[in-house]
């Protein structure tokens, strides 16, 4: 159990001011007025200068008791006790929250980036090609998806598959008056793969 | 969690240089001169913090008063730009140099390659004592940015400062004072979840707010499924999902979204603009926690004596949409909001301090900066640049546009101006040159980019054709691409013979 945990457990007339932010160490209390000032500032939605209970409870969440984070039972939240609060509460599991499993656990490469790197890349090509043909003029054939990714399930340029669609692209690209990449210009015309 | 013992203040650093450092710089034909005091480097990495949430980057609600004092104490670089819009990939730039694709095939799987050293493997050849606490994710060892660490603590998975402050402090307190050190730190506070305790999670939202918000606020992922201004209905129900206003033309994108937003437990409710203006607040909540604990984080250095002698960079990995066009999360854009983000250096003493740079720089120059401010060679082939003169108001060369990648298949150009996204094929494809070369600019791969002025886009196309021509495949990839596809590549011409 933490040192923080264990002082949280005492009695608040217990509590002195900074042990609950002292190490287990005798060390220096670790700063925090400078840093927590502005943010007490802002809960004093009244401007009255305090930050009483009903500016606490303004912005209570799954918080602790107004009465437990004024330590001194001053009915005024001051800066040492909202250290203690701030530092008091694990952002992770302060309102029964579990956070979040290890992205290994969870994250399934192929959801996002399905198939080998070079089906991947073929398949983008085709895809791609395509999708710009299409834009500047449907009637074009076009290979379709069942076409593109026996294409690129092959793993090469060169295979059949592959010429056949990147024929049917080329063509479609003349069709339509845009330049073609010229090292994917296939080298002779093939079998129609499927249409689009 | 405990926080450990603090330094005495009265400490004081060895002026001397290490050995190691010697030889290296005798072959690297430095200058050794006198021995100096050696300077350390600590490096935040304040996960999917947006730029413009800081007061110090014009936002006027206040958020980030201890953010906004490190920046009267640092250079601001007003326009920085991330690589990527992931943590993964915008961090391994980071820690590079390089762009994401010259370190691996941009998949989940992504492994940086290791020809490519990370910073803390160079500041250790150095004889820095290296030392890092992360908050797990896609920062977790099993990724590979523990390269050159000593240690590298996963304090808690999606964790936050609360938990990577105490072991980085812990680490810090049990250095010998004579060696320098790299810290580095890392936090998701801004990450979704956005709710925190009491009094931030609703410190600048309205907890009252009763609507199709209020769960997706609360959820660990709930912001993955607001799209185009609806939660999506389970999948039995009979609704057209409407994405007309999604600017996604990225197919993987898109169905990825799409998978997302069918969550069954959700009922079809609209999601209007009081409704994003309250995510919109909790996220600010996040920021203002986040700059609690950094700003704890701070003061704790000052107490240490170590602000005088240590170079401290803040920066984000990447953004967060927050409605605009109808997105939420990360990931899916390279607008502005995703990839805007700060960065700031802190000079030890604060020199210079309250500068602000408005030359358009990318994460990706931030190694080459600190490694030249610590007097390190940077490795060779680093694509990012030592912004060191801009440190001291003067210009560095006549490079204005900055260059990002996305795993979804999205290159981007950002000149002062003007963005123009190319959209349709991987960073990491041997035939993006080729398509970005030969594809008009007024077709839907350009379709993402900000401006309809060709010109404007067919100039920044050329500057994205000239970068991506200059740059060399990822090595993993050439040695694990198929022997057939390899070969086609390379009788075409693709990465050499």
């Amino acid at each position: 159990m933490s040192c923080f945990a264990r002082s949280m457990l005492l009695p608040p007339s217990l509590l002195m001011p900074g042990m609950v932010l002292q190490a287990c160490h005798s060390t220096p209390p670790i700063p925090t007025e400078t840093a927590l000032a502005p943010a007490l500032a802002h809960m004093d939605r009244d401007g009255d200068g305090k930050v009483t209970r009903e500016d606490y409870l303004a912005v209570a969440y799954s918080a602790p008791p107004f009465g437990m984070a004024d330590e001194n039972s001053d009915e005024q939240l001051q800066a040492r006790e909202l250290a203690d609060l701030l530092l008091s509460q694990d952002p992770i599991t302060f309102d029964g929250g579990k956070g979040r499993a290890p992205v290994s656990q969870v994250l399934d490469p192929q959801v996002f980036h399905p198939g080998s790197y070079e089906e991947r890349m073929l398949g983008d090509l085709f895809s791609f090609l395509a999708m710009e043909a299409r834009y500047r003029d449907p009637a074009p054939p076009l290979p379709d998806a069942p076409a593109i990714s026996r294409a690129a399930s092959t793993a090469t340029l060169d295979s059949p598959e592959s010429q056949a669609v990147l024929d049917m692209l080329h063509k479609a690209y003349q069709a339509v008056d845009l330049p073609f990449p010229p090292r994917l210009i296939p080298a002779a015309p093939s079998s129609t793969p499927g249409q689009d | 969690m405990s926080w450990p013992r603090t330094r005495s203040a009265s400490h004081s650093v060895c002026l001397r240089l290490p050995w190691l450092a010697l030889s290296w710089g005798l072959l690297l034909g430095v200058s050794c001169g006198e021995p100096q005091r050696p300077t350390s480097l600590i490096l935040v990495s304040l996960d999917t913090l947006r730029a413009d949430r800081l007061g110090a980057y014009g936002n006027l609600r206040q958020i980030t008063p201890n953010l906004d004092r490190f920046a009267h104490q640092a250079v601001v670089f007003d326009n920085a730009y991330s690589q990527s819009n992931e943590t993964l990939f915008s961090h391994a730039s980071l820690f590079s140099g390089r762009y994401p694709s010259e370190l691996g095939q941009l998949t989940y799987e992504y492994l940086p390659s290791h020809q490519h050293p990370f910073l803390a493997e160079i500041l250790s050849a150095y004889g820095y004592r290296c030392g890092a606490s992360v908050a797990g994710g896609h920062l977790s060892p099993e990724f590979g940015f523990d390269r050159g660490f000593e240690s590298y603590v996963n304090a808690r998975e999606w964790g936050s400062l609360f938990h990577t402050l105490p072991p980085a402090l812990d680490w810090l307190d049990r250095l010998d004072q004579e060696q320098p050190f790299f810290l580095f730190l890392h936090t998701y506070d801004a990450h979704q979840r956005y709710l925190k305790p009491t009094p931030f999670g609703y410190s600048w939202a309205d907890m009252q707010h009763e609507g199709s918000a209020s769960a997706a606020v609360v959820a660990v992922t709930g912001t993955n499924s607001i799209f185009s201004n609806h939660y999506f209905p389970p999948e039995n129900a009979q609704v057209t999902l409407d994405f007309s206003q999604l600017h996604i033309w990225d197919q993987a994108a898109r169905s990825r979204i799409e998978r997302l937003a069918l969550d069954p437990g959700l009922a079809a409710q609209p999601f209007d603009s009081a409704d994003t203006d309250y995510v919109r607040g909790v996220y600010d909540g996040a920021v203002s926690y986040l700059d609690a604990l950094f700003g704890i984080f701070l003061d704790s250095l000052d107490a240490r004596g170590m602000l005088d002698n240590t170079i401290i960079a803040v920066v984000s990995d990447h953004g967060e949409s927050l409605g605009e066009q109808g997105l939420f999360n990360h990931r899916y854009t390279l607008f502005d909001t995703d990839l805007h983000v700060p960065m700031m250096i802190r000079l030890p003493g604060g020199k210079g301090g309250g500068r602000h740079v408005q030359q358009p720089v990318g994460l990706i120059d931030l190694l080459p900066t600190l490694l030249d401010l610590l007097e390190v060679a940077p490795p060779a082939g680093a694509q990012g640049r030592s912004l060191v003169p801009l440190l001291s108001g003067r210009q560095v060369g006549q490079q204005e546009t900055v260059f990002s990648e996305s795993a979804f298949r999205m290159i981007s150009a950002r000149s002062p101006e003007h963005r123009v996204t190319f959209t349709g094929m991987a960073a990491d494809s041997p035939f993006l040159s080729d398509l970005l070369a030969s594809t008009p600019c007024d077709g839907p791969a350009f379709q993402d980019s900000d401006t309809e002025d060709l010109s404007i886009r067919e100039d920044l196309r050329r500057q994205m054709l000239d970068w991506r021509r200059a740059l060399s495949p990822p090595p993993q990839v050439q040695q694990q691409v198929d022997p057939r596809l390899l070969r086609a590549l390379q009788e075409r011409g693709y990465w050499g013979l």
